[in-house]
């Protein structure tokens, strides 16, 4: 008991000592969960950035394409038909040059409008949004003036349309109108061609 | 002052950090550098976020 009674204050501090060191050990073990937490929900963050609408992966597959495509001028304008939102801001967020440093311009393009205006577009983009009666017009000007025709609708292909995005599951592919490509006498890279989903020719309609 | 390194700014600067890494990707990782291959890889968002990503 005697001894007890001596030695305790040694044993008091000790225990002070030894519950600070906890203490400070499992704020800091604390600290690391929390910061381990922070950036495992920042990887997670990243990860989800990588999905997109629809309309920004199919805006920067057509500024995409069209460097695969032998043009008889250098600077482009691409027009865009009764776009949705999302469309005019995906489009609006496309670079001001391509590649290769020639201009890129957009241009919205009204259904109802004067269907002259689309005269001067190198590659016209026709949402899902229009008809068929408008989307026949629309292609036969096009014809006319050796623009590129694309568009997201399950007839395009056969209306006479060039390229034709297509959904497969979670993803964007496009097919190939080869055949209007070669009226309109455009050359379009071989390369875009393999990795098309499919590449329609005259004999290849269903 | 001294600038104290503590955890409690640490973890200010990694969340500070983290939103700004975060825009970068937005910006930086611009779809438009990304291959055609790559393109037509990317997964679809398929349910509406509440973040409007404000360029591609």
């Amino acid at each position: 008991m005697i001894q007890i009674s001596v030695i305790t204050p040694r044993y008091k501090r000790c225990i002070l000592f030894v519950a600070k060191t906890i203490d400070l050990c499992s704020s800091s073990l604390f600290y690391l969960i929390f910061l381990t937490i922070l950036l495992f929900s920042s990887i997670t963050a990243q990860a989800q950035e990588k999905n997109y609408s629809e309309p920004k992966i199919k805006t920067a597959l057509i500024y995409n394409l069209l460097h695969f495509i032998d043009w008889p001028s250098n600077d482009l304008l691409i027009c865009i038909y009764d776009p949705s939102e999302d469309y005019v801001s995906s489009f609006n967020a496309i670079p001001s040059s391509t590649k290769s440093g020639n201009a890129l311009n957009i241009k919205f393009l009204n259904v109802s409008g004067d269907p002259s205006t689309q005269n001067d577009c190198h590659i016209i983009f026709i949402s899902n949004e229009i008809n068929t009666e408008n989307l026949r017009d629309i292609l036969s000007n096009a014809k006319n003036n050796r623009s590129v025709t694309i568009g997201e609708t399950k007839q395009f292909i056969k209306q006479g349309g060039m390229i034709n995005f297509i959904r497969r599951d979670v993803n964007i592919k496009f097919e190939i109108n080869a055949s209007a490509f070669e009226q309109a006498n455009l050359k379009i890279s071989s390369q875009v061609l393999r990795i098309a989903d499919r590449v329609y020719t005259d004999s290849s309609y269903e | 002052m001294t600038n104290k390194f503590t955890p409690h700014s640490l973890s200010f600067c990694v969340l500070n950090s983290c939103a700004a890494a975060t825009e970068h990707k937005i910006n930086g990782d611009s779809l438009f550098e990304l291959s055609l291959d790559q393109l037509i890889n990317i997964n679809v968002r398929t349910i509406t976020s509440h973040k409007q990503v404000v360029s591609l």
